[in-house]
C-alpha cells in the first residue's frame, strides 16, 4: 500500500485513488491524425525510475492528480493538481 | 416534510450505548461549484451569508457549509445561498446523502474501524472534514466539536448503518 | 517426575487456576499460564507428530519460533490448527488436540514411516511419483494429482472446520508519529524517551505481557513494572499482544492484536483486530530469537533451546527437570545454568568454546553447575529424551567421549536477531561472523533500529542502543536527512565459536535443521549433492524454512551447512528474504467485517422496501438489488414476467428505473462539452427536449448510451447506464480535469439525488395525468416523444418527466427527490392498478428491450464499434467527437465484422441461450461466425428470441441458416437471422 499526499487533503491511503495512466501524454485534438491518435493512446514508455503518472482522490475530492512516483522503490516525489485553475487556487491559499 | 421518507427508516436508530451515540439528522444539502477564476469572490460571499470570520481553508467546516473539494461546498441548510449565477453552480443534492451524527468517547473508535482518517487532535479537530471511503463506498466525515457527522451516500445508507452498528455494538 | 511447578516466584497467579483439556484429559493450569507451560506443568511432553516421519515433537521453545508444540485449539466451527501452544495464553475451558497423528500423538500408526526414513530423504515424494516410470509414462501429472491427495493426508497440518466462522474480526486504522515494535527493554526505552520529547508513540508487542526478555530472567517484575509505568506515564499507548507481521511502503504497518479469549464469546465480541498502522518512522525493537544446532535426535521431547529452559522457569515458575543437560556456544547459556541449579536442579553445562566467560563460569559452579569447555551434546537417547551422548571437539566434528542421563536437553547456537520487518523493506542483511547472526546495518527509509534487533546482547548495552537512536528519530520527524543508526560489538565476555551441528565421526545420526518439516542436516547435503545449491533451490528442493515457524529456528543453520558443504562462507551463500506475515495471520482477520452479507457493498434504490411490500423477488445487478419479477400466487417467474410485459404492451406498467446513473452537467460549457463527448449533436439540444446519445472511447469503441435532457440553457441531466455510471463519471472528470480545463462545466453524480420510474404502455399517459398537479403537461403536443418537462405532484412534490422508451411502447420516466419516491410510486401505482397495469421487473424490462432490439452492457461489451451495434448512421460528420479518429482505423471499418442481429428459432418451439456461438450449420467449431447476447420469451411472439452478433450482420445471413451452438447445455439449435428492431421497428408505438 503506498500513501499519496493530495495537495487538496493531504495524505492519504492508496485506496482511495485510482490510478489513471500516463501523465506525460499531451492527447491530440479530437480531429488530429490517425498516428497522433495511435501514439496517445497506444504508446507508452516502461519506465524503470521516475515517471508522471495520473491518478484520481476518487474517495476524496475527486480531483485528478499529477503524481510523480517512482517505478522502482514507489518513493512519490510530486503531487499537483491536474486542473491548472483549481491547483493555483489551492497553491495560492496553502500559501505556497 | 410531509411524505419524506428516509434511507434509514428501517435502522434502529438512534443507538445508545456507554460509550456511543448515533442518530439520524435530516439536512438540505446543496452543491455549490464554484469556477476556478471565481473562487475568490464565491469564498468571500459564502463566508458572509453563513456568517464565519475568515473564508472556509481546504477540508473544513463551519456553521453549515462545508468545503468539500478545491472548488466545491455543501451548504446544509434551506435555503441556498445567493450567488452570481456566473461565479458558481447551485445545485439541490438533499436527497443524496443520509447524514447521522455519532457523539461519545468512543467516536474515534468507531469510526477509525470504518474509515482510514487520522482522527488524532492533531490532524483533526473542530471542524475538519475528510470525504474518504467506508467499506468501497465515499463517504465524508466532518467533526464538530466532539462530535463527528457521517455522509453517506443514500443508496448505500442502509448497508453502511448496519456495519457501523454491528461495529458499536462491539465498542 | 521431572516436572515441578515452583511454590514462588514466577509471573503466574496460584489463586487463580484454569481448567482446560488436552485431547480429551482434563487438566489445569494457573492464570498466567501459556498452553504450553500448562501442558508441561502437567507433564504433557508429546504434544504433535512431524510432518514426515510422524516423529513425536514436544515443547522446543517459549515463544512464536516453535516448531514442536503446534496444536489444534478449539472445537466445532471455533477450531484453528497450527496454533504454537507456546504463544497461545491459556483460559478457562480451552480445548486443544493434538494434530498429524492418528489415533492420537502417543500412538501414532503414521510413525511407522520413520523406519522407512532412509526412503523419505528430501524431494522424496517428486522423485517418486511425479512424471517418472514406471508410475507415469509420458507427458502429463495425472498420476501425481491422485497421489498428491493422498500423500497430503498423511502430511497433514491439522483441519480446519468447514463451518463458517462465528467469531467477529475488525479491520481497524491507526496514525502515530513513531511505531515502536516491540515491548522489551530497547523498545519501551526508546518509546518512553521518544513520548517524553512530545512525539505520539504507539508500542505494539506480539506477547501477552512487555518485558520482552525480562519476562525471563529472575527478579525482574520490579524493572518490567518501572519500564512500563514510564512508557505509560509519558503518553506512549502500548498495545500488547499484538503482533507487527510486516511492514510495507510509506511507514505502513500491518499488526494483528488479539483480544483475550474466552471459551464463550459474547455476541458482539471481537476475536482479533487486523491495524493498519501508519507511522511517519518505525523503530524495530524485535529482539533476538534463540536458534539450537543440528545433533543427533535434536528433535526429541523434552529437547529445548536453552533460553526457553529459563522462560519456563522464570516466568512460569517451572523447573522442566532433575537432572539438566545444557550444551552450546555462547554467555547467553550460563544464565539459563545459574538459575535451574539455583532451583535445586543437577545441571551440567558443556560449552563448545575454548575460552570460556570466567566470572559467568565461576558463578555457575558457585551455584552448582558443573561446567565443562570443549565439548557439546551430540546425541540424544529415547523417543522421550532420558539420556544424552557427549562429544569431545576433534578436528571438525565431535568424538564420543561418554553417554549421560537426564531429563532435559537445552541446546544453544547462538542468537539471530529478529530482522524479518527490516527485510520486509528490501533492508539488506549483513552475516556477522563474530556473533553468528545476520544483522541489518542500515535502510533507505524512517526505520531505526535498537536493541537485541540489532544484535545488542546485554540488558544495559539494549537500553543504550534504544536511547542512541532517540535523536535519529527526531530529526527524521522533523524532516532533516535520517542519519541511520551504527552497530556496536555483540557485548559477550567471551567470543562465541560457531556451532551449527555436532558431526560425529562414523555416525549417521537424525540431525533436525527445521524439525517441524523434518528437514534434517543430511538433506541439506543431498540438496548439495544432487546441485541445489542456492538457497533457493535449497529452499524449494528440501521445504527448509517452508514450515509454521518460516526459518526462524533453522534457516541459519541450513545455510551453515550450504556453506560448509561448498567450503564456501555463509555471506558468499547468500540468504533467502523473509516475506510478511512475521508469525500467520488468520484470514478472517484480513476479511474482517467483509463476510457473509457485508461481502460487498449492498446498494438500495429508495423504492426497494416498496418494491419488496407489493411482492418483488429481488435480483443483484453489479451493486445494486433490483426487482426481478413481481410474482401473483402461484405464478412461476416465466409466468410472472411474461404476464408483466405483456401487460406493458397491453395497458401500463411500472417499474423501478433509478439505478440508472445520473450525472449533472452544469455551466456555460456544457452543451459543447456534451457535442464532444458523444458521437451525435448536442449543442443544438432544445431546452426541454432530451436525446438519446452514444460515448466512444479514445479508442473507438463504444463505451456507453443513454438519454441526456436539457433542462436550461446550462444545465443538463445526462442518464448513464446502471453499470458503467461511476466509469462515465470518471471519465467526465478526467476530460474536464486533465484534458480541456478551459472548459467551464461542472459534473455532479446526482444518481443518489434522484429516484425513477419508467411508466411505459398504452394507458401511461392517464397514469402520469392523474399525479400530476398540471395534468396538460403530459399531453401529446406540450410533451411529444424526446420531450422533457419539470412539473409537480399533486402534492406539490417536484418531479421532472422525460417522454422516452425503453420498451418500445408509449413511455415517459419520472423522477423526484428520493426520499419522496415511495409517495410518487404511490400515487402513481394507485392510477395505474386500476388501468389493469402492473408493476414489473428487470426480467420483464429485458424481454421488452430484446424485442424491441434496444442494447444495453451485454451488447456494448467494450469490443463492439457503431457500426457493430446499428449506430454508424447517427455519428456526426460535423464535428469531431471522442474517437472519432480511431474508430477509423480499417479492422474497425472492415466489412464482415461481427453486426447487432435478432435471433429466433427456426422451429419456432425451440430454444436457445445467451453465451451460445452462432456457426455455420456444416462448420460448427471454434469461434464461429458471432454470439448470443440475450434471450427471452418474447410475450409478443409467442416463442423464443434473442439478439446477438454474426458476421456481415441480418443482411448476409438472409435465408441462410445458422446454427447456435451450445455443446454444453443444449446441444445446437438451427437459427433464423433477423434484423434485431423485432417488434415495432417504425417505432409508431412509442411515438404515438
Amino acid at each position: 500500500m503506498i500513501r499519496i499526499n493530495c495537495p487538496f487533503c493531504g495524505p492519504r491511503d492508496q485506496v482511495e485513488f485510482s490510478y489513471g495512466g500516463d501523465g506525460s501524454i499531451v492527447y491530440p485534438p479530437l480531429d488530429a491524425d490517425a498516428t497522433a491518435w495511435h501514439d496517445a493512446v497506444h504508446q507508452r514508455e516502461n519506465i524503470r525510475g521516475l515517471q508522471v503518472e495520473t491518478w484520481q482522490h476518487v474517495y476524496g475530492c475527486r480531483q485528478w492528480l499529477k503524481v510523480e512516483r517512482s517505478t522502482v522503490d514507489h518513493t512519490i516525489h510530486s503531487v499537483r493538481l491536474a486542473h491548472d485553475g483549481a491547483a493555483m487556487a489551492v497553491e495560492a491559499e496553502n500559501g505556497r | 416534510m410531509d411524505n419524506f421518507v428516509s434511507a434509514l427508516a428501517s435502522m434502529a436508530l438512534p443507538f445508545k450505548s456507554e460509550r456511543l451515540h448515533i442518530r439520524e439528522v435530516q439536512c438540505a444539502n446543496y452543491l455549490i461549484s464554484a469556477w476556478a477564476a471565481s473562487l475568490g469572490e464565491v469564498q468571500q460571499q459564502i463566508a458572509v451569508q453563513a456568517g464565519l470570520d475568515q473564508p472556509l481553508a481546504p477540508n473544513m467546516g463551519a456553521g453549515s457549509v462545508l468545503r468539500v473539494e478545491p472548488l466545491k461546498y455543501w451548504w446544509l441548510q434551506a435555503p441556498a445561498p445567493t450567488l452570481e449565477p456566473a461565479a458558481a453552480t447551485v445545485l439541490d443534492q438533499s436527497h443524496s446523502k443520509a447524514v447521522v451524527i455519532i457523539e461519545g468517547e468512543a467516536s474515534k473508535d468507531l469510526l477509525n474501524r470504518c474509515i482510514p482518517i487520522d482522527l488524532r487532535d492533531s490532524a483533526f479537530n473542530d471542524g475538519a472534514l475528510a470525504s474518504t471511503v467506508f467499506h468501497h463506498v465515499g463517504v465524508t466525515v466532518w467533526r464538530q466539536a466532539d462530535v463527528f457527522w457521517l455522509f453517506m451516500p443514500r443508496t448505500y445508507a442502509q448497508f453502511l448503518t448496519e456495519s457501523l452498528l454491528e461495529i458499536a455494538q462491539s465498542l | 517426575m521431572g516436572v515441578k511447578r515452583l511454590s514462588q516466584g514466577g509471573l503466574v497467579d496460584r489463586s487463580a487456576p484454569l481448567n482446560f483439556t488436552w485431547d480429551g484429559q482434563r487438566l489445569q493450569g494457573l492464570t498466567g499460564d501459556s498452553l504450553a507451560s500448562a501442558l508441561l506443568a502437567n507433564e504433557q511432553w508429546v504434544l504433535g507428530r512431524s510432518f514426515k516421519y510422524h516423529r513425536p515433537r514436544g515443547v522446543m521453545s517459549a515463544g512464536v519460533e516453535e516448531s514442536g508444540a503446534l496444536l489444534t485449539v478449539g472445537e466445532g466451527d471455533r477450531k484453528d490448527p497450527n496454533v504454537r501452544a507456546t504463544t497461545q495464553p491459556l483460559f478457562d475451558g480451552l480445548v486443544a488436540s493434538g494434530q498429524n497423528a492418528w489415533p492420537n500423538v502417543r500412538y501414532d500408526v503414521g510413525a511407522i514411516n520413520s523406519l522407512f526414513s532412509p526412503f523419505y530423504a528430501a524431494g522424496f515424494y517428486y522423485k517418486t511419483f511425479m512424471g517418472l516410470p514406471p508410475f507415469e509414462w509420458g507427458k502429463g501429472t495425472w498420476l501425481w494429482m491422485q497421489y498428491e491427495k493422498l500423500i497430503r493426508k498423511a502430511a497433514g497440518m491439522g483441519t480446519l472446520s468447514r463451518a463458517p466462522d462465528p467469531d467477529h474480526y475488525d479491520h481497524a486504522h491507526l496514525f502515530c508519529d513513531v511505531l515502536v515494535v516491540g515491548g522489551g527493554v530497547a523498545g519501551l526505552t526508546a518509546a518512553t524517551q521518544l513520548a517524553a520529547q512530545g512525539v505520539d508513540v504507539v508500542l505494539c508487542e506480539q506477547d501477552v505481557l512487555l518485558g520482552g526478555d525480562l519476562l525471563n530472567q529472575p527478579n525482574s517484575t520490579v524493572q518490567i513494572e518501572a519500564l512500563t509505568a514510564a512508557a505509560r506515564d509519558s503518553g506512549v499507548r502500548l498495545m500488547a499482544n499484538t503482533t507487527v507481521f510486516g511492514l510495507y511502503d510509506h511507514g505502513v504497518a500491518g499488526a494483528l492484536e488479539r483480544l483475550p479469549e474466552t471459551a464463550s464469546p459474547a455476541a458482539h465480541q471481537v476475536r482479533q483486530i487486523f491495524w493498519t498502522i501508519r507511522a511517519q518512522h518505525t523503530v524495530v525493537a524485535t529482539g533476538a530469537l534463540e536458534r539450537s544446532y543440528a545433533f543427533g535426535n535434536n528433535d526429541r521431547p523434552r529437547v529445548l533451546t536453552a533460553n526457553a529452559g529459563r522462560a519456563y522457569l522464570n516466568r512460569y515458575a517451572l523447573r522442566l527437570g532433575e537432572s539438566v543437560v545444557i550444551s552450546g556456544n555462547n554467555d547467553g547459556i550460563y544464565g539459563t545454568a545459574f538459575d535451574l541449579a539455583k532451583a535445586g536442579a543437577d545441571v551440567a553445562l558443556y560449552d563448545v568454546r575454548a575460552k570460556l566467560p570466567g566470572q559467568l563460569v565461576k558463578d555457575a559452579e558457585d551455584a552448582g553447575v558443573r561446567v565443562r569447555s570443549q565439548s557439546a551434546v551430540c546425541n540424544v537417547a529415547g523417543h522421550v529424551a532420558r539420556a544424552v551422548e557427549i562429544g569431545t571437539v576433534q578436528g571438525d566434528g565431535f568424538a564420543i567421549e561418554r553417554k549421560r542421563a537426564c531429563d532435559l536437553v537445552l541446546a544453544s547456537g547462538g542468537w539471530s536477531p529478529v530482522i524479518h520487518l527490516l527485510a520486509h523493506r528490501g533492508a539488506k542483511p549483513i552475516w556477522h561472523a563474530d556473533l553468528c547472526c545476520f544483522v541489518v546495518e542500515s535502510t533507505q527509509e524512517a526505520i531505526s533500529v535498537c536493541g537485541s534487533a540489532a544484535a545488542y546482547w546485554q540488558t544495559e548495552d539494549c537500553i543504550r542502543s534504544a536511547e542512541a537512536i532517540v535523536p535519529n528519530v527526531l530529526a527524521s520527524l522533523s524532516g532533516e536527512s535520517f542519519a541511520g543508526y551504527r552497530v556496536g560489538s555483540g557485548g559477550h565476555e567471551a567470543e562465541m565459536t560457531p556451532l551449527y551441528e555436532a558431526k560425529v565421526c562414523s555416525r549417521k545420526l537424525k540431525a533436525f535443521v527445521d524439525p517441524q518439516h523434518d528437514v534434517s542436516a543430511s538433506d541439506v547435503r543431498l540438496a548439495h549433492r544432487e546441485g541445489f545449491v542456492s538457497v533457493e533451490h535449497l529452499k524449494r528442493y528440501t521445504t527448509l524454512g517452508m514450515s509454521n515457524d518460516g526459518g526462524k529456528m533453522g534457516n541459519v543453520i541450513g545455510l551453515a551447512l550450504m556453506a560448509d558443504a561448498l567450503g564456501k562462507d555463509i555471506p558468499d551463500v547468500g540468504t533467502t528474504r523473509f516475506r510478511p506475515p512475521y508469525t500467520s495471520v488468520a484470514l478472517g482477520a484480513l476479511s474482517a467485517r467483509s463476510v457473509g452479507k457485508h461481502f460487498r457493498p449492498l446498494r438500495r434504490t429508495a423504492l426497494h422496501d416498496w418494491n419488496l411490500r407489493h411482492g418483488a423477488t429481488m435480483t443483484e445487478a453489479g451493486l445494486w438489488q433490483r426487482p426481478w419479477y413481481f410474482a401473483r400466487e402461484g405464478e412461476t417467474i416465466t409466468e410472472a414476467y411474461i404476464r408483466e410485459a405483456t401487460t406493458v404492451r397491453k395497458t401500463v406498467g411500472l417499474c423501478d428505473v433509478t439505478s440508472l446513473g445520473k450525472i449533472a452537467v452544469q455551466g456555460p460549457d456544457a452543451a459543447e462539452f456534451l457535442n464532444r463527448i458523444y458521437i451525435n449533436g448536442f449543442a443544438k439540444l432544445a431546452v426541454g427536449k432530451a436525446r438519446y446519445g452514444i460515448m466512444l472511447r479514445d479508442d473507438g469503441f463504444v463505451m456507453d448510451d443513454g438519454t441526456t435532457w436539457r433542462l436550461g440553457e446550462e444545465d443538463f441531466f445526462m442518464t448513464t447506464t446502471t453499470a458503467h455510471a461511476a466509469k462515465v463519471m470518471v471519465w467526465l472528470e478526467e476530460l474536464l480535469q486533465l484534458r480541456w480545463p478551459e472548459l467551464k462545466v461542472h459534473v455532479a453524480s446526482v444518481s443518489d439525488q434522484w429516484a425513477g420510474v419508467a411508466v411505459a404502455g398504452p394507458q401511461s399517459r392517464a397514469v402520469l395525468e392523474a399525479v400530476l398537479a398540471e395534468p396538460d403537461v403530459v399531453s401529446d403536443e406540450a410533451l411529444p416523444f424526446m420531450g422533457v418537462v419539470e412539473t409537480t405532484l399533486k402534492s406539490g412534490v417536484q418531479v421532472r418527466i422525460a417522454r422516452i422508451s425503453f420498451s418500445g411502447e408509449r413511455a415517459f420516466e419520472i423522477y423526484c427527490g428520493s426520499g419522496y419516491a415511495e409517495h410518487m410510486m404511490e400515487g402513481l401505482w394507485a392510477a395505474a392498478e386500476p388501468l389493469d397495469g402492473c408493476l414489473y421487473g428487470l426480467e420483464a424490462l429485458g424481454a421488452l428491450r430484446i424485442e424491441k432490439g434496444h442494447v444495453t452492457g451485454a451488447e456494448l461489451d467494450g469490443r463492439v464499434t457503431l457500426e457493430d451495434a446499428g449506430f454508424a448512421k447517427m455519428a456526426s460528420t460535423k464535428k469531431p467527437y471522442v474517437g472519432n479518429v480511431l474508430r477509423q482505423r480499417p479492422a474497425m471499418q472492415r466489412e464482415g465484422r461481427p453486426q447487432l442481429v435478432g435471433i429466433l428459432p427456426k422451429d419456432r418451439s425451440g430454444k436457445f441461450n445467451a453465451g451460445a456461438i452462432l456457426c455455420k450449420p456444416d462448420q460448427i467449431s471454434g469461434h464461429g461466425e458471432g454470439w448470443i447476447t440475450a434471450v427471452t420469451h418474447s410475450p409478443v411472439m409467442g416463442h423464443w428470441i434473442g439478439l446477438g452478433y454474426i458476421t456481415g450482420g441480418a443482411e448476409a445471413w438472409q435465408q441462410k441458416a445458422a446454427v447456435a451452438a451450445d455443446p454444453l447445455r443444449l446441444g445446437n439449435v438451427e437459427v433464423e437471422i433477423v434484423s434485431p428492431h423485432m417488434y415495432d421497428p417504425s417505432g409508431e408505438k412509442m411515438r404515438g
